[in-house]
This record gives C-alpha cells, structure tokens and sequence, in this order.
C-alpha cells in the first residue's frame, strides 16, 4: 500500500495534511492519522502498522489504536487517497 | 465585521507550518494580448524587476524546503521565460507536484517529453472556442491550431491535461463545441465560470461581459452536461462568479502564496493588497506575514466589499502595501 500517485502528505504540529491536488481537496489528519500516513510513507506493511503505532502511542488501548488504524485505512481506500 | 483575532472562527491557515500552494506568475510577458487577460499581459509587457534566474532558483529552493506540496507555474505566459524549465526541473524532481498554465502557443513534444519525467499534476491550456476566428479575436495573435496540437502533444506525453474557457461576449456562445473538443483531446477536467473582472476584462468590461441571457443559457448548458454522467472530463464552474470565492475565501482562507514576477506576494488574485516581498522576506516570512493578513480587520473588510460588489476587483492589479506589523507576526504566528 501507497498514497496515490496526486497524494501528498506534510507533518504538521496538530498532526498533517493530506493534499490531493488532483481535486485540491485537503484532509486534515490528527496525530494518529498521521503517524498511520508516516507508516504507510515509509513501506511499512500493513498488518505491521499497529505494532509500530502502539510503540509511538504507549498510553493508548492497543486494541482501540489498531481498530482506528484499520479504520483509517478503509477510509483512504474508499476515498482514493491510497493504492495498492 | 467580525474581527478575526477575536471572535471569528479558527481559520485552518493559522495552524499550517507552511503554504499547501504556491502559485507563481513567472513573468508579465506573454506573446499574446488577450482582450480579457486578468494580469494585463502582452507581448513585451515585462514587469519591472522581475525575479532573475538566479532569483528564481532561489525561490524553488525554498518551496521545496518549506514542504509546499504542490506549485502551479503561470504568467503572463512561463513558456517564454528562459528559465521556465529550470524551475519546473528543480521543483519537480524534489517531488513538488506541478500545474502549468500555458496559452498552448509554444507548448511542443519536446516541451511535453522533458515534463513527462516530473510529478506534472496537470497542464492547462486555454481553450475559450473551436472556431478559429473568434479564438483569434479573443486571444489576438493566437492559432487555435497550436493549442489543439499542444494539447495533443500533453496527452502523447502521458501528461494530465485539463481546459479553460474564458467566456465573454465575444466566445460565450462557444461553449458546447469547446467541451466536445476538450473531450475528444482528452481533458480530465474543464474550467470555468463568469468573467472575472480584472486586468483587461475589467478595462474592456463593458465590451466583453456577457448579458444575463447568455449566462442563463451558458449555465443551463454546464448544468445539462455536468448531469449528462460523462465521467471521461469534470466539469468545474462552481463557485461561478469570484465574488462567491471571494465569500469563500472569508469563511476559510486559502493556503495559498501568490507570488508575482516581481517576488511580491499577494493576499488574494481579487484584490491589490501585497503581503510579502519574496526579495526580502523569506518564504517562511511572507507565510507568516499571509496568516497575519488574514487576521487584519483591513483585508476583511475589503474582501467583503468585493464580495458585494465586482466593479472592485478593477484594481486588483495596482498593488498597495497592506500593513503587516511584521515583528509581531513573527513572534506570534507559530501556534
């Protein structure tokens, strides 16, 4: 999995932005959803990404913080903001 | 009028490190005059100080190093900077997405194959006609030819190529073959919606602005083929007329930087007000100096008076200062 090829994503102190420049729409991302973006940036796979995310986010429900990361996916899978 | 730094709502600029857009008038010049050009753009018309190669360059740099994601390269017309290249190169190949405005007179294969290799989101090219007599006399000088084999030679290349059409009382009545001709080259996309009156349309307004019969009838036909399900192109006209962008832009900033071909920085195309000099200010500087202007009670309310009234926007090009207390910005801006 990727971000689309008109996809581009900036960390931001709130957490980032996705920019799709095809439509120019902006999606704003909190520091979950951009730590989800940084994984999938970064070749993670993505079964492994809850792993990683619980290792950044220690004090959260690890069975809470991969359902909101699989959530998170579906969600970039149904809006096209994903490949692969 | 709401006082941004009080009471209005949060606006999403104010929490962003850096500009999502850049968009960058290369130059003045163009090689055509085109009776309704919004930047007052003709053969020869070089801006006084416009930014050097060297200037240029620079200014790709900081782009590229403040994360703007995505760039649009416009003039006047870029393809006749000697440069124009050079900056889209050092933008694309840092992994800066691309949109080039051309009027699609000089845009070749060549052109098309050196761009291919760069995360190019779209080439857009005017095309306000297909019968080559009003184009001509919409776009003096120009061969409507050309812009249908540089469209062409943008789709060869396996580039995105998206339309625009202009439409004044001259062309307006064109608007159904120029969507069949957009979508026979291959367009992803169409763009439109009233004139704007800026520049040469505000100067020509009273010869060019369409009657309310043909934009009844130009709406009617974008509405009939926006619902006719053709996915192969969009169609996009809404907001139809700038004073509802501009209403737009009230209730949310865009996250956009304007820089001109002198390296001065806009607030917004509609209105003269210039925040930044990128000559002087950095690029982080004149962002700053963007999210404090649109907390100023001044810029507000002349946003708002253009939103109610479009004989405003006549004077969108004889730029003014608009007082930035530069300092302050900086200490306070980063949230």
């Amino acid at each position: 999995m990727k971000l689309a090829k008109y996809v581009k994503f900036r960390q931001e102190k709130f957490g980032g932005v996705l920019f799709e420049t095809r439509s120019e729409k902006v999606f704003t991302l909190n520091p979950t959803a951009a730590a989800v973006i940084r994984e999938i940036d970064a070749g993670t796979a993505e079964g492994d990404i809850p792993a990683r995310l619980q290792a950044e986010f220690a004090a959260q429900d690890p069975a809470q913080l991969a359902r909101e990361a699989a959530d998170f996916t579906q969600q970039l899978r149904d809006q096209g903001l994903v490949e692969g | 009028m709401a006082d941004a730094g009080h009471n209005a709502p949060p606006q999403q600029i104010q929490r962003l490190g850096a500009p999502l857009f850049v968009s960058w008038q290369l130059t003045r010049d163009c090689d055509l005059a085109c009776i309704h050009c919004c930047t007052e753009s003709a053969p020869g018309k070089v801006m006084a100080g416009e930014l050097s190669r060297d200037e240029a360059l620079n200014l790709a740099d900081q782009i590229i190093d403040q994360g703007v994601p995505y760039a649009m390269l416009c003039g006047g017309e870029p393809m006749v900077v000697p440069h124009f290249l050079e900056v889209a190169e050092r933008l694309g190949r840092a992994g800066v997405q691309l949109k080039i405005e051309t009027n699609g007179q000089r845009f070749n294969a060549d052109t098309a194959a050196r761009l291919a290799d760069l995360p190019v989101r779209s080439i857009q090219i005017s095309l306000d006609a297909d019968d080559p007599a009003i184009y001509a006399r919409q776009r003096p000088g120009a061969s409507l030819d050309k812009v249908h084999d540089a469209c062409r030679a943008v789709r060869a290349a396996g580039l995105p190529l998206e339309v625009t059409f202009a439409p004044t009382r001259v062309n307006i009545a064109q608007l159904p073959a120029a969507i069949a001709r957009a979508r026979e080259l291959g367009a992803f996309r169409f763009n439109t919606g009233a004139l704007m009156r800026i520049g040469n349309a505000a100067r020509n307004w009273r010869k060019l602005e369409p009657t309310d019969e043909q934009y009844t009838l130009f709406r009617s036909i974008l509405e009939r083929e926006a619902e006719s399900g053709d996915a192969g192109m969009e169609l996009c006209y809404l907001p139809f007329r700038m004073e509802d962008g501009l209403r737009q832009c009230l209730a949310e900033p865009p996250a956009t930087l304007l820089v001109l071909p002198n390296g001065q920085v806009k607030a917004l195309a509609a209105l003269p007000y210039i925040v930044a000099d990128i000559r002087l200010d950095s690029l982080a500087d004149a962002w700053l100096n963007y999210r404090q202007a649109w907390r100023n009670p001044a810029l507000l309310s002349a946003v708002e008076q253009a939103a109610g009234d479009n004989a405003d926007h006549a004077t969108a090009n004889a730029w003014r200062a608009l007082a930035v207390p530069r300092t302050e910005c900086k200490k306070g801006a980063l949230q």
